[in-house]
């Protein structure tokens, strides 16, 4: 009879605890994961980084003219030139996508405690010719092509502006 | 002892249990977080995705919007500005040219950058159009959003916008359509400029093919614009203007005198063409007549259109592949020509004096010889050199010369010259002896005819009543300067323009 009892105490204990177990694993399932820094950090916010700054950039914008970055690369396309020339409000205002491209890349890749490598260009696939627009390294396409081979987390982020051309930004820590 | 091994047993299977649970859950949170993280960066990467995209979106629809309606304009709208299809009072209707404009676009706005880079995993969606819209001065659009989307097991990302894009692109593309239909349309047209004015056509000679139909458009159908409205009231303004004239400047109806006159006189190849006895009527040259017009027509639609810039100019054809200087040229498309009617060769006989023309079939024609000064022929003594006579030939012949349409007198003439140049050596006889033998002048009986003084007349006159026939090709270069339109691949800009071509078909002739 004892047996019995301290046979039944311990199914209890047991029965107990493992729903305990299912009641926490249940409200983990249905509950978000914790958001740590690692987590925001090194696999949402690092891989963002150049589209982030892709968005960022297209939205510079010259208080003078109001003409956007955005803008710019578009008639840079157009134009086929890193310096194209846009007709606004009766004048016709010059904008050198390399002015404000480097003066980001300067703002946003090294800050005290901060040296990232950016890149940025416009790619033509078609002739396979790269214009750099901005950088903060020497030989970036030898640089970040080692990076790469050497499986290095390159962030990147492209913009087409039109057939098999691209504005695109790499960076890597 | 045996309940405390049962319990034991079940405290070790409890245990078990529960060191298992706290590996599934370890295991499962691991992973869950690794799968979280992954669609988050998915998720974030289709907004960003979709936000640099949508960026550029509105500068890239602005630059089709205006290059589109550059490409048109220069294109005479975007219809065939050749023999098939000129601007005229049919072809193109203003629907016609939007409706292209609307099919170019869109061809246009798809070829829109559609691989918005390594998408992976990512689906885009290009925006589509849903409206295009057209008043003076904008083209609007109405564009739906393009979409980046994922979709995963359990896990969807749709990034766009519920709402539509609405861009409004300044430039009077729908403007400049709109006058240059009205330049060939009736109709009401609102303008900007608040002046009055009344322009007339103008009505012309009475003698004159254009006439009564200037006469009545002078009189009943003025064009008025007050009111910031211009009236066109008739079909076909430019065809009309040129025809009749506009606001005091004479058109081709202003052109009554068509018969022409000139007359030469050459040694060898005279020709009279039709062309100098237009230039000899009493109006001047009909391109300056056309010329005027179009001025007066560029200074008008200037004074109503004060922001646009009107280049027209005109290039008459009349369809004969020999028109040298390509400027103007004579129609020589005579139905048939006209009737000789020198029935008494007046003409002639000015020309055959002594002689007399005799008639022939749609000609006239004389031939005469005879001595017309001195004597022609006889004596002259040796030694004497002197002009004795002279004797004329000539032929005569007036007629209508089918070929180059146009009365024409050939007179052929040949002098000879009758002339003593008797030298001692050529007489042959400038001693003659008597019986005895003595010398003595003599008298020789040798005519002398010399040729070479004989001459070749030649002259032309053209006189004919005749009617004109041109294919005036009208082209007006209207030009907004406004905005400008990058050229590709170039920093360069152009303004917008439209291009009309009009073909017009007159046949002028006396009334």
């Amino acid at each position: 009879m004892r047996g019995f009892i301290l046979s039944f105490i311990a199914l209890i204990f047991v029965m107990v605890t493992c729903t305990i177990f299912i009641v926490i694993f249940l409200i983990l399932s249905y509950t978000p994961a914790k958001i740590t820094k690692e987590l925001v950090v090194n696999v949402v916010y690092e891989p963002m980084f150049a589209q982030n700054m892709l968005l960022s950039l297209l939205n510079m914008r010259n208080e003078t003219s109001g003409i956007t970055f955005a803008d710019a690369v578009v008639y840079a396309a157009y134009q086929n030139t890193p310096t194209p020339e846009i007709f606004r409000n009766g004048k016709i205002y010059r904008f050198d996508l390399s002015h404000y491209a480097q003066k980001y890349v300067d703002f946003v890749c090294e800050y005290p405690g901060v040296k990232k490598k950016c890149w940025i260009f416009i790619y033509d696939a078609t002739s396979r010719s790269i214009v750099t627009i901005a950088k903060n390294i020497d030989n970036p396409e030898k640089e970040f092509e080692r990076s790469q081979k050497e499986g290095e987390a390159v962030s990147r982020a492209s913009l087409p502006l039109g057939f098999d051309r691209w504005f695109v930004i790499y960076t890597r820590e | 002892m045996k309940g405390v091994s049962i319990l034991a047993a079940v405290i070790a299977i409890a245990v078990i249990i529960v060191m298992g649970f706290f590996a599934a859950i370890f295991i499962l949170s691991a992973s869950y977080e690794r799968t979280l993280s992954d669609r988050v960066a998915s998720a974030h990467a289709a907004i960003n995705l979709f936000y640099a995209y949508n960026e550029t979106l509105p500068m890239f629809t602005n630059l089709i919007v205006i290059t589109t309606a550059k490409d048109l304009g220069e294109n005479c709208g975007g219809v065939d500005c050749g023999e098939k299809c000129v601007w005229n009072n049919s072809c193109p209707t203003l629907e016609q040219l939007t409706d292209k404009y609307k099919s170019v676009f869109e061809n246009n706005f798809y070829i829109l950058p559609k691989n918005i880079g390594e998408l992976g995993k990512f689906n885009f969606t290009q925006p589509s159009i849903k409206k295009i819209e057209f008043d003076e001065n904008h083209i609007n659009l109405t564009l739906k959003y393009h979409t980046v989307s994922l979709n995963l097991s359990g896990f969807a990302v749709n990034a766009t916008n519920e709402k539509d894009l609405e861009i409004s692109e300044n430039i009077r593309y729908y403007l400049l359509l709109e006058i240059g239909k009205m330049l060939f349309k009736n109709g009401t047209y609102p303008i900007t400029w608040d002046g009055t004015k009344t322009i007339r056509f103008e009505s012309g000679s009475s003698n004159n093919t254009f006439y009564n139909k200037c006469k009545d458009l002078h009189d009943n159908y003025p064009i008025k614009v007050s009111n910031y409205q211009i009236n066109i009231p008739v079909d076909n303004f430019l065809e009309l203007a040129i025809e009749c004239g506009i606001d005091g400047t004479e058109g081709l109806a202003s052109i009554s005198d068509f018969y022409g006159e000139v007359t030469k006189l050459g040694s060898y190849d005279v020709d009279c063409t039709r062309r100098e006895a237009l230039q000899a009527t009493d109006y001047n040259w009909i391109d300056n007549k056309i010329n005027n017009v179009i001025d007066k027509i560029k200074r008008i639609l200037g004074e109503i259109y004060p922001d646009l810039n009107f280049e027209i100019s005109v290039e008459i054809q009349d369809g004969d592949t020999s028109c040298g200087d390509g400027k103007f040229c004579y129609s020589t498309n005579l139905e048939k020509p006209p009737p000789f009617t020198d029935n008494n060769c007046e003409m002639c006989n000015s020309y055959c004096t002594p002689g007399t023309c005799t008639k022939e079939e749609n000609s006239c024609r004389c031939s005469f010889d005879e001595c017309v000064r001195g004597e022609c022929g006889g004596k002259c003594g040796c030694g004497v050199n002197e002009r004795n006579g002279v004797w004329k030939t000539r032929e005569v012949t007036e007629k209508w010369d089918d070929s180059k349409s146009y009365y024409w007198i050939d007179v052929y003439q040949m002098d000879y010259f009758y002339d003593c140049d008797a030298t001692d050596e050529d007489c042959d006889c400038d001693t003659c002896y008597d019986d005895e033998g003595n010398p003595y002048p003599c008298n020789c009986e040798t005519l002398y005819v010399n040729g070479d003084y004989a001459t070749y007349s030649y002259y032309c006159e053209y006189k004919e009543n005749f009617k004109f026939y041109a294919k005036p090709v009208v082209e007006i270069e209207m030009e907004d300067s406004s905005i400008l339109i990058p050229i590709k691949d170039s920093t360069n800009f152009d303004p917008l323009k439209l291009k009309l071509k009009f073909k017009g078909d007159y046949e002028i002739k006396p009334a």
